[in-house]
């Protein structure tokens, strides 16, 4: 009896194993009855299924969707897609959001050769021109989906959002500035006098020394705006690769250069003098929010963030949040003087088709595509109907770049409405797109905040590093292989040049000791910087 | 449906034969005897098997270069390549170490404050005290991480945190204890105390209320203190609960959650606030790997079980409690 | 292993003394003390004893109150006043938005009726497995106990990912179905394990003893010895699970497609998440003013998703404090 029990249970357990296995092996034709399988985040204020828009084009493309839905947790969201893909049971079409998750690089290139994604270059010759035209206006965009084998397998995002182009700004309190008789710094001793005039001179008037001249938060690191004193910084952040350069076609670290250690050398004697907020490196967004907005006086002197609200509310009852402006970049000590630039292009996927859609809901996903890149597609889909989410410009509107033609003026946003696919159906938003829109002129309201970026970063625009110099990370297509070894070395190297950083500024390590930064050289090869900076080279060198 | 009586240990009624007692035997006479039992637990088994076994043999993933077309058993088998990345890399024994350190200390920190808040709710008498205190403490448990993490930074930063600002009240400096790599570790425990403690005394006050009244009556009469009640009933009563409950977390200890260390982490305190799930965290969003998941998910089986092993039998040894 | 509860010989002797008090039929479970109504005076290091209790229970108390004033009083009050650090344990310039925006949502009525449904079932059929496969392993004569415990404890270990259990729920055809939210994850090892532990050290081998003296079958022991005796434990497990089962939101991402069986917290993260984006589309005055409505948002959610909690315990409770069970063993 025993023995037969057990032979019961093992044969129960293989015919389950042996049915779970042939689910997961024969990935299923497309047997969904002609609806297109779609996969995308669905937010709280109204399913896919109902939104207007994409009621409406269900009936302009014929296409009838199934929505297969995932959250806009960043945090989980990928997981939902990597199941559906390891599952098998994975849609006709992808339509992403970037700062959710989408498709990488390396997952582009392995999907596609799999044949998991399907080549879309011929569909979009022949069904679709207005994407092609764009293509032809942005040229980058149509390299940054490109694969080196020549397809496109996946389509980007195309966002040239101005002021986040130079994501990390000086913004600092003018009306102090105007009180203490300053004038706006340009140079970084002179930015440090301002500084001490912020600690010592009480320009908020109540006799206290509680002023803090200088603040950031640990999401963005102030190395973004004063390293660009001495030597270019790329962009940083918690996330991101470590800072690296070109240095006449050869990849470097910028964080090991003698520029570099300067850089560092003076923010650590600013922050030994207290003028900056050594607390920069530790407190999250609600921290610097609570300097900004300090209950009673005004506090904060200055931060370098992307923008003032992150650190001070809107429409202050004492007007703070109008005191603040742009400073453009400061020069150091041998004349640099540049501004972290980021690139529009996002290295990211999209948009796919996948070798579970028939020829039929291929070509009409394609024109539902080359329909959202038209002016009035795209104002549709990201934003909404005319009338309830923009109404066309009037004479007299202004546009946010007064050089041009106004286009249309943007409504105020309703959280409820479920009219718009917005950030899932955001893929053309050029540069001309976004700065003919009509804001109002008063820069320093809530409606008129863009326009008051616009300006800021106008200052920086001229700082601009020349392209030599800059590292392409956006144009890279590492394959699933690469990707793999460079995703342990450039987290470690990331962490550690982050951690590095923070402490030879908090004075945790000498910066001055020939010593210190010697071992922290070391520590760097340690880590495989060599092989990093090498296999980096390779993939640069492979866009030629 | 009345069973035969069968009294003795079934060994001894056959004392005539020679001692052979297959297992074949005893199980076909623990079958008669409790088949209502094992009838019981038929279901939960096949439960067990379909839910948990099943996915296990499809973990044979850590082992293979995975892709979605040729699914689980077509993928081609690359062998230990996996467990050779971790090795290799050079952050990987700090790693261990971080993840470890943090959870044993969470586990051993988070032991004897639910027993003596269960014991000291066991000897207050005012109900509507009891009631509220075992109310309060329990709510933290629901608070979302995020919330948690956000309030305790908050908390601690200088100047504007509630600690902050107490320090300029009384004229004294500020302190950065986020910036402290080694503070890191305080932090992390005692959120968590403050999140489960009132959670995990609820086990406690079950075991408690199931303790014979009698027993304490008794112990009245034999004059004993309110102390050695507690040392001679309420512990022992606490005791098997206390020990399982150590020893299931010392088989959970790698299986540390990465949100709130991520949350809590800034480049100051790096050296120990990065674990194995924050780094896979990392790693993923640059290369989704589910080999690599699944392959750490081994390694932190593997030590688990060890562990589980050895304070499990020490456990037996000492106090005579075990999980078998 | 007998509890160690039932050790002392000398009580063993009293017990069998007073014998004659037992009341039979009905109240066979129940005895009444025969030290009942005697008053023995508290000494006084036992008055301080009691002093320190309650000093100690007033410390825990504030330690885990005062943070969640914090929480209550942000969520009713002005994202300006919270962010300035006005709000302290009292609301700030007082707002009910936070909570009209949530509640007025109608997925999140939908989401709490489907927590609720998936709360109550979930914990039946958790309760019901937990104690069907934690009762028989706790029988020491039980041929195969440590190979099945072994087993179970084994799976709290190693698991397959979430992939294979992905595959698995897909090939049983429970995707986008309530069964998906109520079966993958019903018996917990831990739960299983604390019954075990329970069962073997709060039914001494008297019980099943005398039991099976009286002819009585092993379910009817379960049904009508064991199971009133573990009234505290079947609270605490279930209590454990209807929180496990109300908190959670991984299941239902993965599973569910159709928005109508979403649960709650499902609900309320999206809502929160989709407000807080810093990087997300549309102009900066989109962003900002969605922002706002996070910061509204982040408190009140909480509040909404905890007080349902908070209202169940109580009732859940009385199971688990002294003064229910008058247990006495032998009957």
């Amino acid at each position: 009896m025993k023995h037969s029990m057990i032979r019961g249970v093992a044969a129960v357990g293989a015919v389950l194993a042996m049915t779970v296995a042939m689910a997961a092996c024969t990935p299923a034709a497309d047997d969904d009855n002609g609806k297109l399988v779609a996969f995308g985040p669905q937010g709280d204020n109204g399913s896919l299924k109902d939104n207007l828009f994409t009621q409406e084009v269900e009936k302009k493309f014929d296409i009838d969707f199934d929505w297969q839905t995932t959250t806009y947790d960043g945090s989980v969201a990928g997981e939902k897609r990597q199941v559906s893909l390891a599952s098998g049971d994975y849609p006709d079409a992808y339509f992403l959001v970037p700062w959710v998750d989408a498709f990488s690089r390396s997952e582009i290139l392995k999907y596609g050769q799999q044949g998991v994604l399907v080549p879309l270059d011929d569909l979009i010759d022949e069904y679709a021109p207005n994407l092609k035209e764009r293509f032809e206006e942005k040229p980058d965009w149509k390299q940054s989906v490109t694969a080196p084998d020549g397809h496109i397998y996946a389509i980007t995002q195309w966002s040239e959002c101005f002021h986040c182009s130079f994501p990390s700004k000086l913004w600092m309190n003018t009306t102090w500035l105007d009180k203490l008789g300053l004038k706006a710094p340009t140079t970084t001793e002179e930015l440090r006098n301002v500084l001490r005039a912020f600690k010592d001179d009480d320009p908020n008037g109540n006799g206290q020394a509680d002023e803090v001249p200088l603040s950031a938060s640990a999401s963005e690191p102030i190395m973004n705006f004063f390293m660009n004193a001495f030597t270019y910084a790329p962009v940083g952040g918690p996330t991101s690769p470590p800072p690296m350069v070109m240095d006449g076609g050869k990849v470097t670290l910028a964080a090991t250069s003698d520029a570099w250690r300067e850089g560092l050398k003076y923010l650590e004697s600013l922050a030994s003098e207290g003028l900056l907020d050594k607390a920069s490196f530790t407190q999250n967004g609600d921290a610097l929010k609570a300097l900004g907005d300090n209950a009673g006086a005004e506090i904060l002197g200055s931060a370098a963030v992307l923008h003032p609200y992150e650190f001070v509310t809107a429409d202050s009852p004492d007007g703070r949040d109008t005191h603040y402006d742009a400073i453009a970049p400061v020069a150091g000590p041998d004349g640099t003087q540049l501004a972290t630039w980021k690139s529009p292009v996002n290295p990211l996927g999209m948009f796919a088709l996948t070798n579970k859609s028939t020829e039929d809901e291929r070509v009409k996903a394609i024109k539902l595509i080359d329909y959202i890149v038209t002016d009035d597609g795209t104002k549709r889909a990201a934003m909404g109907p005319e009338g309830e989410a923009w109404v066309p410009a009037e004479p007299g509107d202004v546009a946010l770049d007064p050089e041009l033609d106004p286009t249309f003026r943007p409504l105020t946003y309703d959280e409820t409405s479920n009219a718009a696919w917005r950030s899932m159906g955001q893929y053309w938003d050029s540069l001309e797109f976004r700065n003919s829109q009509v804001f109002p002129e008063e820069i320093y309201t809530t409606d008129g905040y863009e326009r008051r970026l616009l300006q800021a970063t106008q200052l920086y625009e001229p700082y601009q590093p020349d392209e030599s110099i800059l590292f392409p990370a956006e144009k890279l297509w590492p394959d699933d292989e690469t990707s793999a070894e460079l995703a342990d070395l450039q987290t470690n190297i990331a962490n550690y040049v982050t951690q590095a950083q923070a402490e030879f500024v908090t004075g945790q390590r000498d910066i001055d000791d020939d010593g210190a930064w010697q071992s922290y050289l070391s520590d760097l090869d340690g880590l495989g910087l060599t092989q990093y900076l090498q296999m980096e080279q390779d993939l640069y060198d492979a866009l030629k | 449906m009345k069973l035969s009586v069968e009294q003795a240990p079934p060994v001894e009624a056959v004392s005539e034969q020679p001692r052979r007692v297959t297992n074949r035997v005893r199980f076909a006479r623990s079958l008669r005897r409790y088949w209502q039992l094992y009838l019981l637990l038929l279901l939960p088994i096949v439960w067990f098997i379909v839910f948990r076994y099943v996915p296990m043999a499809n973990a044979v993933i850590a082992f293979k270069n995975y892709n979605p077309i040729d699914g689980v058993w077509g993928s081609p088998w690359v062998g230990f390549d996996n467990f050779e990345r971790l090795f290799r890399n050079p952050v990987f024994p700090r790693l261990v170490g971080n993840t470890f350190i943090l959870a044993a200390y969470t586990l051993i920190a988070s032991l004897p404050l639910p027993i003596i808040l269960a014991l000291a709710l066991n000897e207050v008498r005012l109900r509507f005290f009891k009631r509220t205190v075992q109310l309060v403490t329990y709510a933290p448990y629901f608070i979302s991480t995020v919330v948690v993490v956000s309030m305790t930074i908050l908390l601690l930063s200088p100047r504007v945190g509630l600690l902050g600002r107490t320090l300029s009240f009384f004229g004294a400096g500020q302190i950065d204890l986020l910036a402290d790599a080694d503070f890191f570790r305080h932090i992390y425990v005692a959120t968590d105390l403050w999140t489960t403690t009132g959670y995990s005394a609820v086990i406690y006050l079950a075991a408690l209320s199931s303790v014979d009244v009698s027993l304490y009556e008794a112990a009245k009469i034999d004059g004993a203190s309110r102390l050695q009640k507690i040392r001679h009933v309420d512990l022992p009563a606490l005791m098997p609960t206390a020990t399982i409950i150590l020893i299931l977390g010392v088989g959970n200890i790698m299986a540390i959650g990465f949100e709130k260390a991520f949350l809590l982490q800034n480049p100051l305190n790096l050296s120990t606030s990065e674990i194995i799930p924050t780094y896979v965290y990392k790693t993923g969003i640059l290369n989704a790997n589910f080999s690599l998941g699944a392959t750490i998910g081994l390694f932190n089986a593997v030590i688990s079980l060890v562990l589980l092993l050895v304070v499990n039998s020490v456990s037996k040894r000492v106090t005579g409690n075990g999980l078998w | 292993m007998v509890s160690t509860v039932i050790k002392n010989e000398a009580f063993l002797a009293e017990e069998a003394a007073t014998a004659a008090v037992v009341v039979p039929g009905r109240n066979r479970n129940r005895r009444r003390s025969p030290y009942l109504g005697v008053k023995v005076k508290e000494t006084k290091t036992d008055r301080a004893f009691v002093i320190v209790a309650y000093v100690l229970l007033g410390i825990f108390l504030l330690v885990v109150l005062l943070p969640l004033l914090n929480i209550v009083a942000s969520s009713l009050s002005s994202p300006r006043a919270v962010s300035s650090g006005q709000v302290l344990f009292w609301p700030v310039d007082i707002t009910l938005r936070g909570y009209a925006e949530a509640l007025g949502n109608p997925a999140i009525v939908r989401g709490f009726a489907n927590s609720v449904f998936y709360t109550v079932v979930g914990t039946l059929i958790s309760v019901a497995g937990t104690v069907a496969i934690a009762y028989p392993l706790s029988r020491q004569n039980l041929f195969g106990r440590k190979v099945l415990t072994g087993g179970v404890v084994f799976t709290m270990l190693f698991s397959g990912g979430v992939i294979p259990m992905y595959l698995v729920v897909q090939s049983l055809g429970m995707l986008d179905t309530r069964w998906s939210m109520l079966l993958p994850n019903a018996i917990g090892v831990w739960q299983v394990i604390i019954a075990m532990v329970f069962f073997r050290s709060s039914i001494p081998d008297e019980v099943y003893e005398a039991a099976q003296l009286d002819g009585a079958s092993e379910l009817r022991i379960l049904w009508t010895i064991v199971l009133p005796l573990a009234k505290p434990l079947i609270a605490v497990i279930a209590l454990m699970y209807a929180i496990m089962q109300w908190n959670s939101y991984f299941d239902a991402l993965m599973y569910l497609r159709n928005a109508d069986l979403q649960p709650l917290q499902l609900v309320l993260r999206g809502l929160l998440i989709l407000n807080d984006t810093g990087a997300g589309g549309g102009n900066v005055t989109e962003q900002l003013r969605r922002r706002e409505l996070a910061d509204l948002l982040k408190y009140s959610t909480v509040v909404i998703a905890t007080v349902p909690m908070l209202v169940v315990y109580p009732f859940v409770a009385k199971y688990f404090n002294k003064g229910i069970m008058v247990g006495a063993v032998k009957g």
